[in-house]
Order: C-alpha cells, then sequence, then structure tokens
C-alpha cells in the first residue's frame, strides 16, 4: 500500500477530483459519437433495410400505372413463401417485389414479373422458389440468397442453368419448357456417359456400341488402328469418345480385338463378289441404292452430316465394314448389337448383298483412302510387337466394356464415378486441380471437366469428345439436374419405364424385332418420334395400316425420320394389323355418319377454320401437320371427331380449334370423304396388295 | 429531500443519504447491489494501465452475453432440423436479430481474450500471491468455464463449421487419457467407444440431436450458472483479500 493512499485514508475531506485531460476528453467525445452513430446504423437497418427500397421502388411503379392505394397494394414487408411439403421458406420476395404484378411487367430486375407462364403452371404458394431456382432461400440480403456463399450447396442457378432445376419434378428427357435440359439429356445419350456413369439415363441405357468379339472380323486391323487414335479422323461426329491412345496403345489393343478374330464367322472378305462381272456389279450397285432409298435408311443414318441421328453416320461406312460384315450386320443386327435400335429389315439375300456393296463402294471418303492405306502399311510391323495381355487390361480398365460387350466377359461395374447425385455433390469435395484460380463452384469445376476432362491429373481417364459451345452449356444444365428428385408429391411426370416393355406373344417378338418402340410407344412405353400406338386399333383403318406397314409413304413432310419400310411380308403385316385393331383400341368414340350435307359444313368449316394453315389437303398447305389428302383411306373418323374435340387428350401438339362436338363431327365427317384417287398410295411407286 | 428521507426510499435502500464516511461505507455495505463495490477506493486503484480493467471488462461481457444470449434463445430451438433455420432467421427477419446475434457471437470472442488477458495481467502484477492464492485457483476455474462455453456455443449454428469442429474437439476427448476410449489407459480404465467422455458429452459417438440438445442445456444453463456462482466468489475475495492489488 502506498503512502499517499494511507493518508487519503486518514484524512477527513475527500481528495478534490484531478481536472481531466482534453485529449480524454476529445477520446471520450469520439468514442461516444461513435458508438451512437453504429447505434444508430443498426435502428435505421431494421427500420429501413436495403430490400425495402424495393417495395417503396414498386409503389411508386403501381402508382405511375395508376393502380389506387399502390401502399396499400403492396405493403412494404418480406412476402414469405413457406411450403412444409417441400422443406421451404423463400423470401425472395423481399426484393423481388412484383413478381405478380402484371402492373410491372416492364419494370427492371428485381421487380420485373416473373417471364413467361411459369408462376401460372407453377403456384408460387405450392411450390416456392428455391425448389427450382435454388439459392438461399430465407437470406433477405442480395450477396447472402444469390452469390456463393461458403458451404452453401445449392447456389442460384443462374441465366439457362435454371433448367436444371426442372428435372426434379419433370422428366427431364421431355420436359417441355426446358429446351437446354432436355437436348443436355440427349446429349448425355448421345455421348453415351452412362457407360462410365451411373445415372439416371434418359431412356436408352446399356451396350451402345457394337460387341468386341466380332471386331476384327468386321473392320480391317488398319481401320481400328486410325479409329483408336482418332476417330474423328474417321468420322466428322463419332459416338465413341477420343481416348487419347497412343500409337502403342492402339496396336496393343488391336491385338487383343485379333484374338478373337473367327468368331463371327464372316465369309471370307470379298468372296461374295469374286465371281461378279463388272455388269453384274453394277446392276447391284444400282439395285443397292433403290434399297438404300426405299428402305429409307437415310432417317436414322446420316450421309456426311445429312439425315438421322437415331443411328450412327454412315457416310464412310465403306470404309470401317466389308461387304461381307455389312450384309451380316443388316441381316441380324441383334448378332452384333445387343439391344440395338436397328430393325431387322426382311431383305432376301441378293437385295442385302447388293445394299451392302452399294453402301462399301458409294460410302467412303476417297481422300482417306491414302492415309488408311499408309496405316495399313505399318500395321504388320505394329501388330507384330504388341502385347494383347496389355491391350486386354486396357480395354478393361478404361471403361470400354461400358458400351461395348466382350464375349465371356461378364458386365462390370462402371468405371468412373456415380452421377445419380452429381448436382448437389459437396462443393469441398470436387478435385479441384491445383493452381485453380476461378470460382470454386459445382458449375465453374464441372465445366472444366466437361471442356477438358483430363486435365485435373495425370491419372484421369475420361475421354474427350468435340463438344461445341451451345452443346457444353446444355451438357452443362443436364449434368447439374442430376440431384435427389423431389418429394413424390411434388412430381409432375409418372416415373419412366427402366426400358421398353414389350408385350408377349408373335405379335411382340415382331415389335422387338423391328424395333417399334424406338420410335412409337404402346402402352406407356416406347420412343416418343412417331405416333403413340396405344389406340392405333381405334385410330386408322386396317386396310390402310396393312398397306401402310408394306409401303409406307410420307405423311409429315418435315420429319426427317420417317417410318422405314422394312419388306415385310404379306403374314406379318396382317399379324400386326390385326393384332394392333384387336388389342389398341379404344372405347367411346362418338359416332359419325356419312352424311353429304355433314360433310359440307364441314369443308365450309375446315377453311374458315384456316386447318390449311398446318395441313395438306390436296395440293395446297401448311407442312407441320400430317398430309390429309388421304384421310378417307387412312384415318377412322370416329377417332378423327373424338380427337378434334381435345386434340391434348391423343397426344397431338394440335392447338385446340374445334370448338363443338357437332363441328368435330363434321369435319371429321369431310375428311372421310378426302382420298387420292389414284390406284397408287401417295408416295410409293407399286400399288399396295390387297391382304 | 423528503423522498429521501421517507417510507419508500428506506424500504428500499435501508438507509439514508451518507453525509460522511462512515455513512458511505453503511450504504455500501446494506445494499445487495452496492456491496460487490468496494467501500473505498483507493485512488491508485482507478489508475487504468495498472489493471486496464480487464476483470471488469470481463464481467460486463458476461453481462452483455446473459442479456444477448436471453433474446437469442426466444427464438433458437436446438432441434436439428430447424437450428440452423432459426439461425438464419434471426440474422434475416427477426428484429434487432442480427445485432444480437453479432453482439453475442463477437462479445463471446472478446470474453476470451479479456479473461486471458486478466489471467496474464494478474501474473505479471504477482498478484495470484498469498492472500489471493485461493481467488486465483477460482479464476483459473472461471477461464475454464469461459473455453467451455465457447466451446459449447461452437454447435449451436448447427452449420458446418460447427459440427466440423464439434466433431474434431469431442474426438479430442476421446483421445484424453483414461476417460476416453482411444486414449492411453482408456482401454485398461474401462472406456469404451459407448462409455467414454465423447460419449458423455455427445449423448452417442456422432455429433446428433442428442449432442446439439446437450450443448444448448450446457452452454444456457448448466455453465452460465457455474460462471454466476464462481464469479460471485471471486468478487468476493478479491473484496476479502484486500481489494483490487495495487502498484506496491
Amino acid at each position: 500500500m502506498s503512502g499517499d493512499d494511507r493518508t487519503g485514508d486518514a484524512g477527513t475531506s475527500v481528495d478534490p477530483v484531478a481536472p481531466v485531460s482534453v485529449g480524454r476528453r476529445v477520446l471520450f467525445l469520439v468514442s461516444s459519437a461513435a458508438l451512437a452513430a453504429v447505434t444508430g446504423a443498426t435502428v435505421l437497418d431494421e427500420v429501413r433495410p436495403a430490400w425495402s427500397g424495393h417495395w417503396l421502388d414498386a409503389q411508386e411503379r403501381l402508382a405511375v400505372a395508376g393502380v389506387e392505394d399502390a401502399e396499400g397494394a403492396v405493403p412494404v414487408r418480406v412476402p414469405q413463401l413457406h411450403v412444409p411439403a417441400l422443406g421451404v421458406v423463400d423470401r425472395c420476395g423481399a426484393c423481388h417485389a412484383g413478381t405478380d404484378r402484371p402492373e410491372l411487367a416492364g419494370a427492371p430486375a428485381p421487380l420485373a414479373t416473373h417471364p413467361g407462364p411459369m408462376l401460372e403452371l407453377h403456384d408460387p404458394e405450392k411450390v416456392g422458389c428455391t425448389p427450382c431456382h435454388d439459392g438461399q432461400g430465407r437470406a433477405t440480403r442480395l450477396p447472402d440468397a444469390h452469390g456463393s456463399v461458403a458451404h452453401w450447396e445449392s447456389p442460384l442457378l443462374a441465366g439457362r442453368l435454371v433448367q436444371a432445376g426442372c428435372g426434379r419434378c419433370h422428366d427431364r428427357a421431355t420436359v417441355a419448357r426446358a429446351p437446354d435440359l432436355r437436348r443436355g439429356v440427349a446429349l448425355m445419350d448421345r455421348l453415351a456417359c452412362f457407360g462410365c456413369h451411373e445415372m439416371p439415363g434418359a431412356g436408352v441405357r446399356g451396350r451402345v456400341g457394337p460387341e468386341l468379339t466380332y471386331a476384327a472380323d468386321r473392320a480391317s486391323p488398319a481401320w481400328l488402328l486410325a479409329w483408336l487414335r482418332r476417330p474423328a479422323d474417321l468420322l466428322a461426329t463419332p459416338r465413341m469418345a477420343d481416348f487419347g491412345f497412343s500409337e502403342r496403345d492402339a496396336a496393343d489393343i488391336v491385338a487383343y480385338l485379333l484374338s478373337f478374330r473367327g468368331r463371327a464367322g464372316l465369309p471370307e472378305a470379298g468372296g461374295a463378289l469374286e465371281s461378279a462381272s463388272d455388269a453384274a456389279l453394277d446392276r447391284m450397285y444400282e439395285a443397292g441404292g433403290k434399297t438404300w432409298r426405299t428402305a429409307r435408311c437415310v432417317s436414322c443414318h446420316a450421309i456426311a452430316g445429312t439425315g438421322g441421328t437415331l443411328g450412327p453416320d454412315h457416310g464412310r461406312i465403306g470404309e470401317k465394314l466389308s461387304v461381307e460384315a455389312i450384309a451380316a450386320w443388316i441381316a441380324d443386327p441383334e448378332r452384333f448389337l445387343p439391344g440395338t435400335r436397328m430393325p431387322r429389315f426382311r431383305l432376301p439375300e441378293g437385295e442385302r448383298l447388293a445394299l451392302a456393296y452399294h453402301m462399301s463402294e458409294e460410302m467412303k471418303d476417297p481422300a482417306a483412302a491414302e492415309r488408311l492405306a499408309e496405316v495399313a502399311s505399318r500395321a504388320d510391323s505394329l501388330l507384330s510387337s504388341a502385347d494383347a495381355a496389355r491391350g486386354r487390361t486396357l480395354v478393361h480398365s478404361l471403361g470400354c466394356l461400358g458400351c461395348h460387350a466382350v464375349a465371356g466377359v461378364p458386365d462390370a461395374r462402371p468405371v468412373g464415378p456415380d452421377l445419380t447425385r452429381f448436382g448437389e455433390k459437396e462443393v469441398g469435395r470436387l478435385p479441384f486441380k491445383a493452381g485453380w484460380d476461378g470460382p470454386r463452384t459445382r458449375e465453374a469445376w464441372t465445366r472444366a471437366k466437361l471442356e477438358s476432362p483430363r486435365s485435373g491429373g495425370e491419372t484421369l481417364i475420361m475421354p474427350t469428345s468435340p463438344i461445341a459451345k451451345q452443346d457444353l452449356d446444355a451438357l452443362l444444365v443436364a449434368v447439374l439436374s442430376l440431384t435427389a428428385p423431389a418429394p413424390a408429391s411434388a412430381q409432375a411426370d409418372p416415373p419412366r419405364p427402366a426400358g421398353p416393355a414389350y408385350p408377349p406373344g408373335p405379335a411382340g417378338a415382331l415389335v422387338r424385332d423391328l424395333k417399334c418402340l424406338t420410335c412409337h410407344a404402346l402402352g406407356g412405353s416406347g420412343g416418343t418420334l412417331a405416333p403413340d400406338l396405344t389406340a392405333e386399333g381405334s385410330r386408322v383403318q386396317p386396310r390402310w395400316l396393312f398397306d401402310f406397314l408394306r409401303e409406307p409413304y410420307e405423311i409429315r413432310p418435315l420429319l426427317v425420320e420417317r417410318m422405314p419400310r422394312f419388306f415385310l411380308p404379306d403374314a406379318e403385316a396382317e399379324l400386326l394389323t390385326t393384332w394392333l385393331g384387336v388389342a389398341y383400341a379404344r372405347d367411346g368414340l362418338p359416332e359419325v355418319p356419312a352424311d353429304p350435307a355433314e360433310a359440307a359444313r364441314g369443308e365450309t368449316l375446315f377453311e374458315d377454320l384456316r386447318c390449311r394453315g398446318c395441313h395438306i389437303l390436296g395440293e395446297r398447305g401448311g407442312a407441320v401437320g400430317p398430309n390429309l389428302s388421304d384421310t378417307g383411306r387412312r384415318l377412322d373418323p370416329r377417332w378423327t371427331a373424338w380427337q378434334l374435340t381435345d386434340p391434348a387428350r391423343a397426344g397431338a401438339v394440335e392447338p385446340r380449334i374445334v370448338g363443338s362436338a357437332e363441328d368435330a363431327r363434321s369435319l371429321a365427317a369431310f375428311l372421310a370423304t378426302r382420298r387420292v384417287e389414284t390406284a397408287a398410295p401417295p408416295g410409293g411407286p407399286e400399288a399396295g396388295g390387297a391382304p | 429531500m423528503g423522498f429521501r428521507q421517507g417510507h419508500v426510499w428506506r424500504s428500499i435502500f435501508r438507509v439514508g443519504l451518507p453525509s460522511d464516511r462512515r455513512g458511505r461505507l453503511r450504504v455500501v455495505l446494506a445494499n445487495f447491489f452496492l456491496h460487490l463495490h468496494p467501500t473505498k477506493v483507493p485512488r491508485s486503484g482507478i489508475r487504468l494501465t495498472y489493471t486496464f480493467c480487464l476483470g471488469g471488462l470481463s464481467a460486463f461481457l458476461f453481462v452483455l452475453l446473459t442479456v444477448t444470449g436471453v433474446f437469442l434463445m426466444f427464438y433458437y430451438v436446438p432441434d436439428t432440423g430447424r437450428a440452423y433455420a432459426d439461425m438464419k432467421d434471426i440474422g434475416y427477419v427477426v428484429p434487432f436479430g442480427r445485432v444480437m446475434r453479432a453482439a453475442h457471437r463477437w462479445a463471446a470472442h472478446g470474453m476470451v481474450v479479456t479473461v486471458i488477458l486478466h489471467m496474464t495481467r494478474v501474473f505479471l502484477t504477482g498478484s495470484y500471491k498469498p492472500p489471493r492464492e485461493f481467488n486465483w485457483v477460482v479464476g483459473v476455474t472461471l477461464l475454464v468455464l469461459t473455453l467451455l462455453l465457447s466451446f459449447t456455443g461452437y454447435l449451436l449454428p448447427w452449420d458446418q463449421l460447427a459440427y466440423w469442429a464439434i466433431t474434431v474437439g469431442t474426438n479430442m476427448a476421446a483421445a484424453a487419457p483414461v476417460v476416453g476410449h482411444e486414449g492411453p489407459f482408456g482401454h485398461p480404465a474401462g472406456a469404451r467407444v459407448d462409455s467414454d467422455l465423447r460419449y458423455l458429452l455427445l449423448g452417442g459417438t456422432t455429433v446428433g440431436q442428442n449432442a446439439l440438445l446437450r450443448f444448448y442445456v450446457l452452454h444456457c444453463v448448466a455453465l452460465p450458472l457455474a460462471a454466476v456462482v464462481l464469479m460471485g466468489v471471486h468478487f468476493w475475495r478479491v473484496r476479502k483479500d484486500g481489494g483490487i492489488s495495487r502498484p506496491l
């Protein structure tokens, strides 16, 4: 204890307080002022939060737009959407004050109304915002709601990426208003991502490449070597990705493939044509070309980019396959690629050979012959030192077996990571490469991966496919859409069956053999390219169906994918016609009497309702809808009347134009009188035979 | 003047306004709230640069934490399904919630700092020496309580940081000697994965609903109560041991 204190303690009077220095007074004043300022700012932020300015702006705009009591119409508050079923609490309305006010349609963001008819289709009260858009719904501050928040694993899907959200409740392959998602899903299918990655597919699953067991029998070693090195050298749009194989890798793999040589049991290449004279070959070339056209091969196989996309581009098939290999494939595609989409055409052997000869001669690039010859000249020396065992290891470890079968090798597990829930994979678990300087987001990582799959490290094996910029965006949408589905109560589309469900019996076997379900749906499963056949028995007339199966012709002028001509024998066409008529019909169709007065009224209606805008009838008309010139032979008028009253229920895109059931009946009666009055049906030179 | 001599004043303050040194002493001694205060303060005791007010600051922060903590308790439910959302809601839509939570968080960080600095100051000025050695022990216990309060509060936001910090922290408990099943002598001492210190802390083997509830109760009830009692003892002993230590 100090002496001073003792003195103070002992004294009877209180010591005068020492004067406070000016510096301390200033310090006190400044700190008090700072405290007051912070307190004031806090109170102000409560009373007028940042988002409230948008509401005042909205009120002002509404007042200008002539809305009475604008302040009452949009009182300043956080409009919270609470959807317990989806676990949603969204306060996006804190700034997006005008999403449901049509008066604000032209206002700048964030006040503008929600674009498109989305809010009519998705009631915000039942859906909220974040189930589609992601982002932090509870947040009322822009960087928190929209920005990249650490550990917020579902950041806002900006721009076109929002389509990734559609897949949670809708069928990703068919959702109407998400074109990028649809395209991306189709692209994933075409690139066969599912060969190496577990993921919910768009429909087509399983082996998509031909069996490797027969590869060395069907293609020459030189072609295989060149193909493995760079598929794009041999085909503009190869489905197989570029694995970046070195010459040695390719030689080892080809050596492995050559170890299966002889399994296909194909006749010696060139053997079938050896004895044929030049004139006979010319005739074969001509006949084959005609078959190529009448069978409508181009519906599925493009030639150098022109044509359908269901099958591979055949512009250079002649370089790959021998005549015998092509003919053997046409005779039985399932043998070389189980589950293929290619139908088994009922061509006699001679026509098959002619078609194969035509393809082999016609479909090749003369400029590539030199390069292939160069590879061929080195093939022997390359293969003599090749290591087939190493080739086998490559084939097994790089995921080749995801797309190609090899006889005797069981299905392997996918070699790539499971992508079933990739769209919600924690960003912290994505292997950003060392020195990554971009944003650490799922979107940025995925884009980089798709652009350059192996840039992340030496051990990465994902192959590259040439992807155009807009395709990359679509692919990104599709990949990011791989999330857990929304609760069952929110699902908009019924779950898609895993594969086509084939009916039992001989008709079902025929449907399987002709691959009808690649394009047509039947009883809820199958493709969407061509009309649903579930009510075909009521839709068309049996006689017409029989003729059409034997000799298909063009009904929708705009389509690339047309019904192929299978060269069906009468018995098979009759079986299909009878079966579809009996098993796939619809009850409760209205009766349409053949009354000339009714038909005349229908004709007037046909012109008044501008049906010709989309449909050809006789000479003139639009090309969007089916040609109606031959409806008298084609359609059952009862079906026509039923479908016209509500086209959507028949799965048609046709707008609902016909007002009443009477009008529909009149139109059906009129259309029933339309026939093409020639001996031959349009599109086919030969007349359809009677059953 | 009459009011201060009247019945109401005396019923609350028990004594009248002091007019002399003895009277002032009676006011302090006779009042529950004032009796923590010294009856007289030596001039050297208010010199800022000797104590830096560190003990007082710690006590002030504890009061601030109590007030803001009670506010937060009104809006927070320790349920794994909604704890994180409640924390977000406090920040986004509860009136003054953001400033309350921010104050609570910063005060918690600050209290750890001031308590440690306070202990450093006490050590450097030798104020732990007799007769203050028991109060040093009480103070060290308060430091541990402060750290435990911080640790238990860390889990409550129920975000990634919280989850993994508590996972790491309680795994350290599992690796503690004797009482942790992975620690030295843990197994011979009978500690198993479902009967060791970590299990006691978490109410399970992983951070889950039980852990959240336990940490909440510890954070809001048990640890503050213990701290209040020990702080009472601490302040009382400051007076009994001769007031705050002063420069010699």
